[in-house]
């Protein structure tokens, strides 16, 4: 995939604990312990190991051995919340 | 997608926002303050740790920031959040320029399990601090300290100049005082004469100088901007450190909801 995006937003990167509040507010339950497999490579890792992306009109969660998106989310005005988990093509 | 929410620690709490109050206001460096807060729903919290801090104008429009917890756990009833003041940062300046003893602040937390260390999870640690990532780390010095751990720890603590060393003298005191804890400043842009700690960014010698007594089964903590983050991190994976014993809390420029 083309790493061009995620040099440039490197800046901006956090990890997956700066979503915390936001997540355990959501599942009231602590997640960055959580294990996730990345969908595209398989790699195992909490969630709080993955890279954040946060400066965007939703959150987005990276893995960092392909870089691949293995969640976004989205949190509108309107009280709800817009999850996708999985592969991206 | 697989996922596993049960841990034996990890129990199911509702994250609630409380108002808390300013009993204390500590001026660290120049840009860089303590707030010693008490809650009245406090719950002990994991070294490493942090609150969301949430702001609401009078006509109802929120913005809200993640801080780490700087006090340990065995300082009970209240948390103290050290804050570095961002000229652009909405929630910061608020905080450095209005906020007073007796005012009141609305936060939720404790928050976050990934990037925790508690005295059970034994060592010997490495904390590796670039300016205000020191925050986490310093709760784990002093929860460290509290719990009298025998997990050897040894803090890297890169900061612009002598003047920016946040919590320098308690760390000095802390050195003097427990055998098993030892620190190593380096200075980027300018040092005082007769300064003995490193004098550059970090870079792959000074993390083997540091890192080498502690072999490759220490547990490694990284907090500070990304690029010190990512430096040191492969730097320490290079050094033959497994990456599952390194854990990285990178800050940028504002925190999420």
């Amino acid at each position: 995939m083309d790493n061009r995006w995620i040099e440039e937003s490197a800046c901006l990167m956090l990890d997956g604990n700066a979503m915390a509040g936001l997540m355990h507010a959501l599942f009231d339950v602590e997640m960055t312990v959580a294990i996730l497999e990345c969908a595209t490579c398989g790699r195992h890792g909490e969630i709080g190991s993955l890279w954040a992306f946060v400066e965007s009109p939703g959150y987005i969660l990276r893995c960092p051995a392909c870089q691949n998106i293995v969640m976004q989310m989205t949190v509108p005005q309107i009280r709800s919340t817009w999850i996708h988990a999985g592969r991206h093509i | 997608m697989e996922t596993e929410l049960i841990k034996e620690e990890v129990l199911p709490r509702i994250l609630e926002w409380q108002i808390s109050t300013v009993v204390k206001v500590r001026q660290e460096t120049q840009s860089v303050k303590t707030f010693t807060l008490a809650l009245p729903n406090w719950t002990p919290h994991r070294a490493g740790q942090h609150y969301d801090v949430r702001l609401t104008d009078p006509d109802g429009y929120q913005t809200q920031r993640s801080y780490s917890i700087a006090s340990s756990p065995e300082q009970k009833g209240e948390i103290e959040l050290t804050v570095e003041r961002l000229e652009e940062g909405e929630v910061s300046t608020y905080l450095h320029d209005v906020l007073i003893i007796g005012d009141q602040v609305e936060l939720r937390g404790p928050i976050g399990g990934y990037f925790v260390w508690e005295a059970h999870m034994g060592g010997p640690l490495l904390l590796v601090a670039g300016g205000s990532g020191i925050v986490p780390l310093m709760a784990m010095i002093r929860h460290w300290c509290a719990v009298q751990s025998n997990s050897p720890v040894r803090l890297l603590y890169s900061s612009r100049t002598y003047e920016d060393i946040i919590y320098r003298e308690e760390l000095e005191r802390l050195r003097l005082e427990y055998s098993g804890m030892e620190v190593f400043h380096t200075l980027t842009r300018e040092h005082p004469q007769g300064w003995d700690g490193y004098t550059r960014r970090i870079d792959i010698q000074m993390l083997e100088e540091v890192a080498k007594p502690f072999g490759s089964n220490l547990k490694a903590y990284i907090c500070g901007p990304t690029a010190l983050v990512e430096d040191v991190a492969n730097g320490l994976v290079s050094l033959g450190i497994p990456a599952k014993q390194i854990r990285t809390e990178r800050f940028g420029p504002t925190g999420v909801p």
